[in-house]
């Protein structure tokens, strides 16, 4: 403050001398105000630092948004891309080989999102093919909540089930959210299956059923291969039980649910029919037409 | 300050100026100043000639726009239920209600666990803002969709989809690093894809 004796004697007015006066004071005010918080973040910084995590720390931290930034770091489309088109080819094991097998969320998260969708969609649009013109359709909106539960349901509960398994029958080198990600891109061979499905005919449904329940368990079972061989040899077929038919169940809760309806008799003039019936009429006319 | 601008304020800061008086004034009047502010952002948004400054403007985030648009599409769907669908009136509104909000938080976490920098209300009021297309085409779909075929109900639900996603796709894009980009884009594609479904189909 020694230096507000010499702004007094040179300022001009008794008003400036205190504004200058204030300023300063506030100034002084605002440095210490800083200075201390800076000293106390210091401080607590070195206190967390040899701190170690609390009970409550562990416990919470799935909650936080850092937990699961390890997850997403490094990913890039084409990585993405690679394991998506790996997952229709399931005779190559090359999948742990992408990104030397560094095990991502977003693919979890996107597939069975648009696995909702898609199995809502072409369930409901299999449903009002199949029903006959004269009936109303009524679009069955409850697809949405049952399909989000049973899919997000399976993405957590059937990798767990096959993670402890493996572990018991002494697997290694497996984490959880590796087998929670390649799971889910084993059922991206879903998403095409499901706009077969959309036409309403019941050994079209089943055959794409049956090939996406086959992709699917051979795609885990291949990229599994040389775990299973190395760690559990003898007992690897109840492992591949286990996933062969977790998969049979899916696809068996799919057709029961989403694409019941389906027309048995191809004479019932369903919607679906009609559309056809359309295009023969058309070609039957043509020909018809052109006779004379 | 400026009271010149005070019926058509030129940027947010001086509709900002204007907060200062709000407890003096009548209801409607505050109710037409926050209507003004969500029709002003809505332009912002929507029209992609407005955006000079790089989205700097939804700095001023507000969550009123995208639940009033969150509310109309819900009711406006939901209004015609009974008669198309096999679910209750209820039931459709808490499923849209629900696939929104949900839907908008989670496209949000993952462009900020792909790097993006961004706050997590600007987010997702820019979501809700690009909800408008849709709620456009729901209502014109409620009200003449019985009379049109298929097709050409078509074509308003592909307009404003297309809408939608442009207007956020720019902002979502320009979040993350460009090897990232698909990855970002296309979640908020999914999203108005389920929302335009739902309005095509009610």
């Amino acid at each position: 403050m020694s230096s507000n004796g010499s702004a007094l004697k040179g300022s001009a007015t008794p008003d400036l001398a205190k504004q200058v006066l204030v300023q300063k004071l506030a100034q002084q005010i605002v440095n210490q105000i800083v200075s201390d918080d800076v000293i106390d973040d210091k401080i607590e910084e070195e206190e967390n630092q040899n701190k170690e995590p609390t009970c409550c720390q562990m416990f919470c931290a799935p909650f936080t948004l850092k937990y699961y930034q390890p997850f997403f770091n490094d990913l890039t489309t084409k990585v993405i891309a690679q394991k998506l088109w790996a997952s229709f080819f399931p005779f190559k094991a090359t999948f742990f080989e992408i990104q030397d097998g560094k095990a991502d969320l977003y693919g979890p998260i996107w597939v069975y999102a648009t696995l909702v969708f898609a199995v809502a969609a072409a369930g409901n649009i299999s449903g009002y093919l199949a029903t006959p013109s004269n009936i109303a359709f009524h679009y069955n909106f409850d697809f949405i909540p049952t399909a989000s539960s049973l899919l997000f349901g399976i993405a957590f509960l059937v990798p767990f089930a096959i993670y402890m398994v493996m572990k018991m029958l002494g697997g290694r080198h497996l984490h959880l959210t590796s087998v929670i990600c390649i799971y889910a891109y084993a059922q991206t061979c879903i998403i095409p299956v499901c706009v077969v499905c959309s036409i309403p005919n019941p050994q079209l449904q089943w055959g794409a059923l049956i090939y996406a329940m086959i992709n699917s368990s051979l795609f885990l079972i291949v990229n599994y291969w040389g775990e299973l061989e190395k760690n559990i040899q003898a007992k690897k077929h109840i492992v591949i039980w286990l996933i062969a038919g977790c998969q049979v169940v899916l696809l068996l809760l799919f057709k029961m649910y989403f694409f019941l309806y389906v027309y048995t008799n191809p004479y019932t003039g369903s919607r679906f029919d009609q559309l056809t019936k359309i295009v023969h009429t058309d070609h039957f006319f043509l020909h018809h037409h052109q006779q004379h | 300050m400026d009271y010149s601008n005070q019926k058509h304020p030129q940027n947010y800061s001086q509709m900002e100026d204007l907060k200062t008086l709000d407890l003096e004034e009548s209801v409607s009047e505050t109710i037409m100043r926050d209507l003004r502010m969500i029709a002003y952002k809505l332009k912002y948004v929507l029209i992609p000639k407005e955006q000079e400054d790089n989205g700097k403007e939804l700095r001023n985030w507000d969550l009123w726009g995208p639940l009033i648009f969150c509310l109309t599409l819900a009711m406006t769907l939901s209004f015609k239920a009974d008669s198309t669908t096999s679910s209750s009136k209820s039931d459709v509104f808490a499923i849209i209600f629900v696939l929104i909000w949900v839907g908008a938080f989670v496209v949000t976490l993952n462009a900020q666990l792909l790097g993006g920098k961004v706050s997590f209300f600007q987010s997702v009021c820019l979501l809700g803002y690009c909800v408008f297309p849709i709620n456009i085409e729901a209502i014109i779909i409620a009200f003449v969709g019985s009379y049109l075929p298929f097709v050409v109900k078509l074509i308003p639900v592909i307009i404003c989809f297309a809408w939608s996603a442009y207007s956020s796709v720019g902002f979502m894009a320009s979040l993350v690093p460009p090897h990232k980009k698909k990855l970002a884009v296309y979640p908020v594609f999914l999203f108005y894809l389920f929302l335009s479904w739902f309005s095509l189909i009610v």
